[in-house]
């Protein structure tokens, strides 16, 4: 009994003097103004602005969350004979009410308000303990780093609460984002990595903006991980992508930028057209397609095509070709044949106008090839090309309208030749990698479009309910901007269609997003306000604060001022798996498992001698 | 120290209020340690109540003992005392007098800087800047050292000419004024309360004074005037041989072989002037010094009783009953305080086992804390360990921040 009256004479700070909604008045009754306290050999925070205070009403213990402290001077002060300069001086907290304490431990939310003159008492450790401790019961515990305004407080998250949820993580350059991401990974990792279970169940890719996650160890030994850095300069790691995605006429209009009045129908028939899969199933079939093609032409006697059309033709045949001799068809074609515009017909030699279709069949009786590429990529090329000249031929499509998409065709083939790769099977590995630093600005757009597209149609196909996908994107603003300029209102629809997609409907299909960006205003809001963890880091540019105050509805009024005052490696954790927003000190991690991203030292590189 | 524990004692250095108790190990190696004298004292003491020794060999041989305990723990303060050591480093021997007169002296003088940066850097409003040094040791060390440094300090004496001590001059606070705005700034005070006396006290018309080293010097010319036996070597030599202490007994054998007896009255009555406790159970013979004696003992309980305090315990055994009761006392009431014990040895096995006389468990208090990374942890290594890494974090900690 003594002991509980000691304690609470060394706990008890003051009383409330005002309620008005979720904010309480306390006037303090002791110039507690150090910063700690002393009790029972352990040192407590003491009363201060973003710390915690308990306040009496009966058996209810309300916690509430001191968010600012002022005086208030007596008026009266002459008429009255105070003894002591410090009596006529009140000080005042200004509490926000946060939760309370039930028999299971503390809880979020308010029952009760305390009524004018209930006492306020100091948290004692069990507690603090309580109110910081966010692991529910048979969840297990994750160390992501330590309370900033109490070092020695760890801050442990629950892995179903965190990992089972998308993650936002927010922050101007050089804030730490991809420290935070980096440590609450390599956590998970380090956790969990030597279990099979894990291995077999849990799938995470990393879409990787700027290389920093690609070195050997950066967030977890590289025997745990498939690394892929693309690279659209040359050849280096391919990514594997299943061949059912490939003939998706979908892909290939994301890939071509096909329009989407004229050009994605001409790919959709181009690419599933089956008379056309007939027609290049071997060299002979193809020639002879060709030529009917030709002779189509010469047929028509048409003035918008004519010669160049040929050549056209053959040129693109040509490239589709092994060890061809399609260049001296066409050299030979550019000496020979000739279109008088006159008498709209076709000639050879001087004015030969008889000769030419024999003349054609010769020539097309010496081309000879290998094979055809047999490459998918390839395949899909010739089909654009036949398809293409079969419908100019034809009359049944417009040239103008068609011919950008094939002049786009051959590098963006290219392109993707050097990035990706068909292939069906599975790595073993869980952890995938996939970095984009080397690769165009235009691949950069789309192959996180694509990948993500295929692991998450084929999760949504296969759903089995123990397997787990995360797709981790960095640097997100790259591909989830609402705004952009540059791009066509179809590909933007389609693209965050697709994120809108797995951050709606993923959960109930075990897939999950993780986010870092650096401007939330950016991207679009259906995204973030899906989002159920953030980590805040430093945010200057008001427009993010207010993206960031939009969704996050529990944050308080004082981690909002704090934003865009965050040290580097200081966040504020919000959401679902925090049951206060707190404050933390991100953990360290090992220096080779840091991502590769450190601001530069000039003076390092500018001296010769360094002091 | 790890950065958790090295920030714990950085908040501790914060807010709360500063003790120290400091024993006779922190003047360790200059005064080398009591050994035995206290049983033989007493072991006299309890010969002289049974009539077993002659009231000539009774005061020969607590003479002898006194001497040796003058020897031990006092001679030293004059050289303490006319010493100007300027050298700012430590010995790499420790062999000689003069080398263990420099590395203690070395070791004081960086604990006394260190912490009054420490204090210097403390800018609170609910504590001040005072640390209290609680000490049993009677020699010079501290106040030569904080006047040498220049620091501010109150040791409880007042006046010039005639330095009385008084309880009622502790509790000062010292203010500077500046020259251009008149803003007044506190500075960093150390309390140095004796609680054992000091040799440079002496009894004055019933009041406690200033002496400075003179009674000492006295003492000193007194025992050079007369041949008493080596104690110190014999014991040594009994030890050699038979692997054990001598006794009381054996003493007063000794001291009944010498013939003729040599006069020591005057030895003992220019010794008793000391006004310190001596090593025995006896403390209550001079009522005005035991006046003190309980007064500071004391303000060592207020002290303790405060709020938000903390105490280093430095080379103290807590074999002194009072004291550790005292502690004790403080420790079971007063929740908000935080005793370090710094130990020399690793097992801290003397001051448990003193505790363990009074039925206490100290290792059980949540609110005591043994400070012993390793064997002959002295106040150089203390130094070392926890305020030379206290300051540097402090002062990075500023200079990044100002």
């Amino acid at each position: 009994m003594n002991e509980i009256l000691q304690k609470d004479s060394i706990f008890k700070v003051g009383k409330v003097i005002s309620v008005e909604g979720r904010t309480i008045k306390i006037e303090v009754d002791k110039a507690k103004n150090s910063a700690h306290l002393l009790y029972q050999g352990k040192l407590l925070r003491n009363i201060s602005v973003n710390g915690f205070v308990k306040i009496t009403k009966g058996f209810t213990r309300i916690i509430g969350k001191v968010e600012g402290e002022f005086i208030i001077e007596d008026k009266q002060f002459s008429n009255k004979k105070y003894t002591n300069e410090k009596q006529k001086i009140k000080r005042i907290l200004q509490v926000s009410l946060l939760g309370f304490f039930s028999p299971k431990g503390f809880e979020r939310g308010i029952k009760e308000l305390p009524l004018i003159n209930n006492e306020c008492f100091l948290l004692d450790l069990p507690e603090f303990e309580d109110v910081h401790n966010f692991v529910k019961k048979k969840d297990d515990p994750l160390i992501l780093g330590t309370l900033t305004h109490e070092n020695n407080q760890e801050i442990k998250v629950g892995v179903n609460d965190l990992f089972a949820s998308h993650i936002g993580i927010f922050g101007n350059t050089g804030s730490g984002k991809s420290y935070t991401l980096a440590k609450i990974y390599r956590e998970l990792f380090l956790k969990y990595i030597e279990n099979n279970k894990f291995r077999d169940n849990a799938k995470f890719f990393f879409i990787d903006f700027n290389g920093e996650y690609v070195n050997d160890n950066v967030i977890i030994n590289k025997d745990y991980k498939n690394i892929y850095s693309l690279n659209t300069r040359t050849e280096k790691d391919k990514f594997p992508i299943s061949e059912e995605q490939i003939s998706d006429y979908n892909f290939w209009s994301l890939v071509l930028e096909a329009t989407e009045k004229t050009q994605k129908p001409f790919l959709k028939r181009a690419i599933e057209n089956d008379f056309l899969t007939q027609k290049i199933q071997d060299g002979d079939s193809l020639i002879e397609f060709v030529k009917s093609l030709i002779l189509k032409i010469i047929d028509k006697n048409d003035d918008n095509v004519n010669i160049a059309q040929i050549i056209d033709l053959l040129s693109q045949l040509g490239d589709c070709l092994t060890n061809s001799n399609i260049s001296q068809t066409v050299l030979d074609l550019r000496q020979n044949l000739h279109y008088n515009s006159t008498t709209h017909g076709f000639y050879i030699g001087t004015n030969n106008y008889d000769g030419v279709i024999p003349y054609v069949e010769e020539l097309f009786g010496n081309i000879e090839f290998d094979e055809i590429e047999d490459d998918y990529l390839s395949k899909v090329r010739i089909r654009i090309i036949l398809q293409f000249h079969h419908e100019i031929i034809n009359g049944y499509s417009n040239i103008e309208h068609l011919s950008p998409l094939l002049k786009r065709t051959p590098p963006r083939l290219n392109d993707l030749r050097k990035v990706i790769v068909i292939n069906e099977e599975d790595s073993d590995k869980n952890i995938t990698v996939i970095s984009l630093r080397d690769v165009s600005i235009q691949m950069r757009k789309m192959l996180p479009l694509l990948i993500c597209k295929q692991l998450y149609e084929k999760k949504k196909e296969v759903n089995e309910k123990e397997k787990y996908l995360n797709i981790i994107i960095d640097e997100a603003h790259n591909i989830l901007s609402s705004i952009s300029q540059r791009e066509s209102e179809t590909w933007k629809d389609y693209r965050l269609e697709t994120f809108e997609e797995i951050i709606k409907e993923g959960r109930k299909f075990g897939t999950f997003l993780t986010i870092a960006s650096q401007r939330p205003s950016d991207i679009s809001a259906t995204i973030i306000s899906q989002l159920h963890n953030f980590f805040l880091h430093r945010l200057i540019n008001n427009n993010d604060i207010k993206a960031v105050e939009r969704t996050v509805s529990y944050l308080d009024k004082l981690s909002f001022e704090s934003l865009p005052i965050l040290p580097t490696g200081t966040c504020i954790l919000a959401g679902l798996s925090a049951q206060v927003p707190v404050m933390i000190d991100i953990g360290k991690i090992k220096p080779e498992s840091e991502p590769d991203n450190k601001t530069m030292l000039l003076i390092e590189n500018w001296k010769d001698e360094l002091d | 120290m790890e950065d958790k524990e090295l920030n714990h004692h950085k908040n501790i250095f914060q807010d709360c209020n500063i003790n120290f108790l400091i024993g006779s190990g922190l003047s360790n190696p200059f005064f080398g340690t009591l050994g035995n004298i206290e049983t033989w004292l007493e072991g006299l003491e309890d010969l002289k109540s049974k009539k077993t020794v002659s009231d000539e060999n009774y005061l020969l041989a607590k003479s002898t003992l006194y001497k040796t305990y003058f020897d031990i723990a006092m001679r030293g303060n004059i050289d303490i005392h006319s010493s100007i050591i300027t050298k700012d480093e430590f010995e790499p021997a420790e062999t000689t007098p003069q080398e263990k007169l420099n590395n203690t002296y070395k070791a004081y003088k960086d604990f006394f800087k260190t912490l009054n940066h420490i204090l210097y850097e403390r800018r609170s409003n609910t504590v001040n800047k005072q640390i209290n040094l609680f000490t049993t040791n009677i020699d010079i060390f501290n106040e030569k050292l904080l006047e040498d440094l220049d620091l501010q300090f109150n040791d409880g004496f007042n006046g010039i000419f005639n330095k009385k001590f008084s309880l009622s001059n502790f509790k000062k606070s010292f203010y500077q004024k500046s020259l251009h705005y008149d803003n007044i700034s506190e500075i960093p005070v150390f309390n140095l309360l004796k609680i054992h006396g000091s040799v440079t006290w002496e009894m004055k018309n019933g009041n406690i004074n200033f002496s400075n080293l003179g009674i000492v010097e006295e003492v000193d010319n007194e025992i050079s005037k007369l041949s008493l036996l080596d104690i110190k070597k014999m014991n040594d030599d009994k030890w050699d041989s038979d692997d054990r202490n001598l006794t009381i007994e054996e003493i007063v054998e000794e001291v009944d072989k010498i013939d003729p007896k040599p006069d020591v009255g005057d030895f003992i009555s220019s010794y008793e002037k000391l006004q310190i406790v001596n090593p025995t159970k006896d403390k209550f013979k001079d009522t005005t010094f035991n006046k003190n004696y309980y007064e500071l003992l004391r303000l060592y309980a207020n002290e303790l009783e405060k709020e938000n305090t903390v105490l280093y315990v430095m080379g103290f055994s807590m074999a002194d009953e009072h004291i550790r009761e005292i502690t004790i006392r403080a420790i079971k009431s007063n929740p908000t305080l935080k005793i370090f014990i710094v130990s020399y040895t690793e097992t801290a096995d003397d001051i448990i086992s003193n505790f363990l006389d009074d039925l206490i468990d100290i290792k059980s208090f949540p609110n005591v804390e043994f400070i012993c990374p390793e064997n002959g942890f002295n106040l150089r290594k203390f130094n070392d360990y926890l305020l030379f890494p206290l300051r540097d974090s402090i002062i990075e900690y500023n200079k990044t921040n100002s």
